[in-house]
């Protein structure tokens, strides 16, 4: 009994850390071209890794040969447009962002929010509104544009007991 | 008397089928076409003067004058690149004509450039390697799974296009 137990949890650690590997994105409507290096997803997008799930209407992808395997087309740039929102798992933080436009460079580890950018930092209560928001998850830093009409705005949630 | 009551017999009969309609269907037989070849357990080879270019095995084979009809049948195509490599096609029926293949039931795709097809339903053109259906279907495409229906498939351009779409995408190996 205690060895099905063991087997079954081992089965399910092998089973996550499968998936962990894969990127699933579903859609009512899929095309891509290899030739052309591009994958394009359309209506009720949902894109999951892990725990990060990202909505939209339209996703782009572009793709290029893998390094190891010159075969293998693996994704170079995300391109989500229309009602864009996301939720993103960092090392120790969970971010919430939305906007009209929302770029992922996966080598760079980059994520630029265009058009009505918001973004949430859920750990330590920060939110912000800007045109543009930069997001460099290898140093952690985040930059923001803001434009004449519509300034930066920046909340901190502020801890009472302090 | 016993003419005159002749007469009204039959001019009662005449009026009656006047009116009456016969409701029982003719059936139409249709001419079914036969096949002029049979073959049972056959593998068939389609050669030119270098090397085998064609492959097909069916538990049952019917040849027609336009057509070719093929019960639980492969057919293992010499890959156009590589030599070594061939394109596998297999289903349960298979019906030919010219280049085009209309597959029924179990049907799988094994390409030499890494994708492979399972689903239920395919027209396939093996001339320019293109595949549509309106279905479910699973896709591998190197390491990455399609599922959805409604497929369009380049095989040599690795176009696609589906519907109702779940892709995994493998991103492990960069």
């Amino acid at each position: 009994m205690n060895i099905k137990i063991v087997l079954s949890i081992l089965l399910l650690i092998v089973s996550l850390k499968a998936q962990e590997g894969y990127l699933n994105i579903d859609a009512k409507h899929f095309e891509a071209d290899e030739q052309k290096g591009f994958m394009n997803f359309k209506g009720d997008v949902k894109m999951t890794k892990n725990k990060d799930i990202l909505l939209c209407q339209n996703l782009v992808i572009l793709t290029e040969s893998s390094k190891g395997k010159k075969d293998k087309a693996i994704p170079k740039s995300y391109e989500a447009t229309g009602d864009v929102s996301f939720t993103l798992h960092t090392k120790d933080n969970i971010l919430k962002g939305s906007g009209d436009k929302v770029f992922y460079y996966p080598n760079e580890q980059k994520y630029i929010i265009i058009g009505n950018g918001y973004l949430e930092d859920t750990k330590e209560g920060k939110k912000l509104t800007a045109k543009t928001i930069y997001i460099d998850e290898l140093t952690g830093r985040t930059n923001i544009d803001g434009d004449g009409d519509k300034p930066v705005k920046f909340r901190l949630k502020l801890d009472e007991n302090k | 008397m016993g003419i005159r009551g002749f007469v009204l017999v039959l001019f009662c009969i005449a009026f009656v089928m006047l009116f009456y309609t016969d409701d029982t269907k003719v059936e139409v037989i249709e001419k079914k076409e036969l096949p002029t070849v049979v073959f049972d357990n056959s593998i068939m080879y389609k050669i030119d003067e270098n090397s085998v270019l064609e492959v097909l095995k069916s538990s049952k084979a019917n040849i027609f004058k336009d057509k070719e009809e093929f019960i639980d049948a492969t057919i293992v195509l010499k890959s156009d690149k590589d030599l070594n490599e061939t394109n596998n096609i297999a289903a349960n029926y298979i019906l030919k004509m010219g280049d085009m293949l209309y597959l029924n039931k179990n049907v799988n795709l094994y390409m030499a450039n890494g994708l492979s097809l399972n689903t239920e339903e395919l027209t396939f053109n093996i001339a320019k390697k293109i595949g549509t259906n309106s279905s479910a279907f699973i896709a591998k495409i190197d390491n990455n799974i399609l599922n959805g229906d409604n497929l369009y498939i380049d095989v040599n351009k690795r176009h696609i296009i589906a519907k109702n779409s779940k892709f995994k995408i493998d991103v492990r190996d960069k």
